[in-house]
């Protein structure tokens, strides 16, 4: 699913207040980005730590630590984006997971499986 | 090109970051991909012996490594069984081998990100068999061109290379219709599809009911849970 130039897994800039903030974009609806933003505070909450000296920071151009919460999720216009680096596939994963109930919690209670493109496996990885 | 350029990582975490970039890297994939499922799987099935646990990638690997491959001698026979009857199947029921016919020019990394219906059980024993498939690859072309590991790449290749397998058989193992030994993949290392796919479902009516809240209240930026108010 890739809108313009923005994909899943960008990392990216967007504006808020005077400052921008840094985010990972978690899924593209139409023109506006889903995305988990970091914070540089500290909060007893659940969260994913990237120092700033790892290959995380390094991917994202993160220069001090962030941490991203759970709860910490927004939703940007594509036009308002800026990109800035790509967010390592592990990591995603592990920022997908933490937001997911966040997202989730947001829909309208559902009580039916619904249909999705998911997932019949690759049929042969290499023998090995 | 890709498995030298991997091989000459120092540690553990420079491996980890030159796997990052080749998990972007397009061409991989689509060289995996015919590898995969190349002209010569519609002939005949793969071997029955690991290819992984031969003498020329002992000789690369060392003793330490090859004894941790070794001992995964039942899980790496299982993946192959398990493999061999899933092609078999396709084969016979001539399925067309989508790798061919509808070519995917998508990095791994793409592939796996840009799917928003892919459950989290999914993505992550994806990843993991992606990981093992490049980590053998790399085995292949260290005995091809002689180059002896460090035992510590050694081990790690090894170690992606067994978790790959036991991920793409958990994987395999939690699809309806194939068919697992309980002795290979546990119960408790399946996942649950139905639940699996409810979960997704309600994430992505999640994210587009956030999507049209935006817009209905015509906001740039829109927060769900409250502004941010910390730094």
């Amino acid at each position: 699913m890739t809108t313009e130039q923005f994909s899943c897994a960008d990392g990216v800039l967007f504006p808020w207040k005077d400052k921008r903030r840094i985010g990972v974009i978690i899924m593209i609806v139409s023109r506006r980005a889903v995305i988990c933003y970091g914070s540089t505070k500290i909060h007893a909450l659940p969260k994913i730590l990237i120092p700033p000296d790892g290959r995380y920071a390094k991917a994202l151009s993160l220069s001090q630590p962030t941490y991203f919460y759970a709860r910490n999720v927004c939703v940007v216009e594509l036009s308002a984006l800026e990109r800035s680096g790509r967010c390592p596939p592990e990591l995603f994963h592990k920022l997908k997971l933490l937001t997911e109930t966040t997202i989730a919690q947001a829909s309208p209670l559902i009580h039916e499986v619904i249909p999705t493109s998911a997932q019949e496996p690759a049929a042969g990885k290499l023998h090995r | 090109m890709i498995a030298p350029d991997l091989l000459a990582a120092v540690n553990v975490d420079d491996l980890a970051e030159r796997l990052d970039t080749v998990l972007e890297h397009r061409h991989l994939a689509r060289m995996l991909d015919l590898v995969l499922h190349g002209m010569e799987w519609q002939k005949s099935l793969p071997p029955s012996d690991p290819v992984i646990l031969r003498p020329e990638i002992a000789a690369v690997l060392g003793p330490q490594a090859t004894t941790q491959l070794c001992s995964q001698i039942t899980l790496f026979l299982g993946h192959i069984s398990v493999v061999r009857q899933l092609i078999q199947k396709r084969m016979e029921a001539g399925m067309p081998i989508a790798a061919l016919s509808q070519p995917d020019t998508r990095s791994f990394s793409e592939r796996l990100t840009e799917d928003p219906a892919m459950p989290s059980e999914v993505f992550s024993r994806l990843l993991k068999a992606i990981y093992g498939d490049i980590a053998f690859l790399c085995l292949l072309d260290a005995a091809r061109r002689q180059q002896i590991l460090a035992p510590w790449l050694a081990a790690t290749m090894a170690g992606y290379v067994i978790e790959g397998s036991r991920a793409h058989l958990s994987l395999l193992a939690s699809m309806p219709g194939i068919s697992v030994p309980l002795e290979l993949i546990p119960v408790e290392e399946r996942f649950d599809v139905g639940g699996a796919r409810q979960r997704t479902a309600e994430f992505l009516l999640g994210a587009q009911s956030m999507a049209l809240e935006a817009e209905r209240r015509g906001q740039t930026v829109y927060f769900p849970s409250g502004a941010p108010d910390d730094d």
